[in-house]
């Protein structure tokens, strides 16, 4: 294919993203070449702004662009409540769904021993200073109901076992507008096992 | 493209591009494969949660030609053990398990007794509290099933007979038991007592129901670990990745 260098190289970059094949990013780059040069600019100035300016927050390292993230800095959340989650796309997720309203511990990852990932690997420790400094009265183990989600979450509930606090694990059963018929015997069974009276 | 099905367990499973899932899983009829689930990620329906490790399914692949890998069409789980996802120290020994046929097996080699074994340890793991000494029954049988079972009724150097009386110690490299005479109370040799060598053998020579029965003491696991654990990684070549979280739990 003939193309400018510049523009081979734009390619190149914007297929490196994931889920981005070649014919994509060759799209994408004639949209970037058709935009104004102000466009452009801004464009790659918000790359290099996150770049700069995101880091993780000191405190539960979530994204934040100052030492503490908006939500830690956000007195109206409640301080005793604390969810704990494999990544920053858990806890948009959580967010987006508005319901959960206190802090947020991410992990950045869960423990898969064949990968070589344990617990040292991910900010656990840091958990665990966390739990002991601050008042925390319930720790939710929100990490995904897989295999790696599941060691992490056992994991943490044996390591805190004696720092007095209420730790609990997210529910896991049948979706909001999901099918019994075609729902896995495993994920069947939990939502057997955390069946809850009718009020 | 030939189509098949086969019984299989789900070995390890890793993320591929934004939607698919690159997974290794040991089958009844091809041995260990590697297999691509498109859009693995997305679609709950497709998959469910057939694709985690320790999973026992029954999975749907093809070939295609020129491509080292499959292509995963369908699975219906079998079992899924769920006594070992909900301990985390069956999680540990469950992993070792998984990497070592991962790990030692040659690929697209069939070799059913192999799946046999794992299935007849995963239940052994599902079923009873977790007890380190299974893994170095496990180690014992499934190198025993790929040929090079340690050598553990004679002197693996001048050939002379197992003696109950003698004072033993191992070879890794050589993979067997030195007598006195050959091993000249080199260090470079671990020692290897009586009670570990007996344990041992019947972990090669019980039948699979009846590897239950085998229980280590304290000295002899240590014994038995040490030795196991050298051999395993001189023919690996490397130190399996899982051991490293057992180790961590035992320090908890």
């Amino acid at each position: 294919m003939y193309c400018p260098q510049p523009m081979l190289h734009l390619i190149q970059c914007l297929s490196a993203l994931p889920g981005i094949g070649e014919k994509t990013a060759t799209r994408l780059a004639l949209y970037i070449m058709n935009q104004t040069e102000a466009d452009a600019l801004q464009l790659a100035r918000s790359i290099l702004e996150v770049k700069e300016k995101v880091h993780l927050c000191s405190r539960c390292f979530n994204f934040a662009d100052s030492v503490e993230c908006a939500i830690c800095r956000n007195p109206s959340r409640d301080a005793h409540l604390l969810c704990v989650v494999e990544t920053p796309g858990d806890l948009m997720a959580i967010e987006k769904a508005g319901h959960y309203k206190g802090l947020y511990h991410v992990l950045h990852g869960a423990i898969a021993p064949l990968d070589g990932v344990g617990p040292d690997q991910l900010k656990i420790k840091e958990l665990l200073q966390r739990v002991s400094a601050e008042a925390m009265q319930e720790i939710i183990l929100a990490t995904n109901p897989t295999v790696s989600g599941n060691a992490s979450a056992l994991y943490i509930s044996q390591q805190l076992i004696s720092a007095g606090v209420r730790i609990t694990r997210i529910a896991q059963g049948v979706p909001s507008g999901g099918d019994i018929e075609y729902i896995d015997e495993g994920t069947l069974r939990s939502a057997f096992d955390g069946r809850r009276e009718m009020k | 493209m030939p189509s098949f099905k086969s019984a299989a367990v789900i070995l390890q499973v890793t993320d591929y591009a934004e939607f698919d899932r690159i997974v290794s899983f040991y089958t009844r009829d091809h041995g260990r494969l590697r297999g691509i689930a498109k859009g693995a990620k997305r679609s709950q329906k497709r998959f469910g949660g057939a694709l985690e490790p320790f999973t026992h399914n029954e999975v749907d692949y093809f070939e295609r030609e020129g491509h080292g890998l499959t292509r995963l069409e369908n699975c219906r789980i079998l079992n899924t053990f769920p006594a070992i996802i909900l301990d985390i120290k069956k999680i540990a020994y469950g992993h070792y398990l998984l990497e070592l046929v991962n790990t030692l097996t040659p690929e697209r080699e069939k070799h059913p007794e192999i799946l046999d074994l794992l299935l007849f340890f995963l239940n052994l793991l599902s079923s009873q509290p977790p007890r380190e000494d299974i893994l170095r029954v496990f180690e014992m049988r499934l190198t025993s099933l790929l040929g090079y079972q340690p050598q553990l009724l004679q002197c693996v150097s001048c050939g002379r007979e197992y003696v109950p009386q003698a004072a033993y110690r191992f070879s890794v490299n050589k993979g067997g038991i030195l007598c006195a005479v050959c091993h000249k109370e080199s260090d470079a040799y671990p020692c290897l007592s009586h009670g570990t060598i007996k344990i041992f053998q019947q972990a090669q020579q019980l039948s699979l129901e009846k590897l239950n029965r085998i229980h280590f003491s304290a000295s002899a696991h240590g014994e038995g670990k040490l030795i196991m654990l050298q051999f395993l990684e001189y023919h690996i070549g490397k130190r399996p990745k899982s051991l490293e979280f057992i180790e961590q739990l035992t320090k908890v």
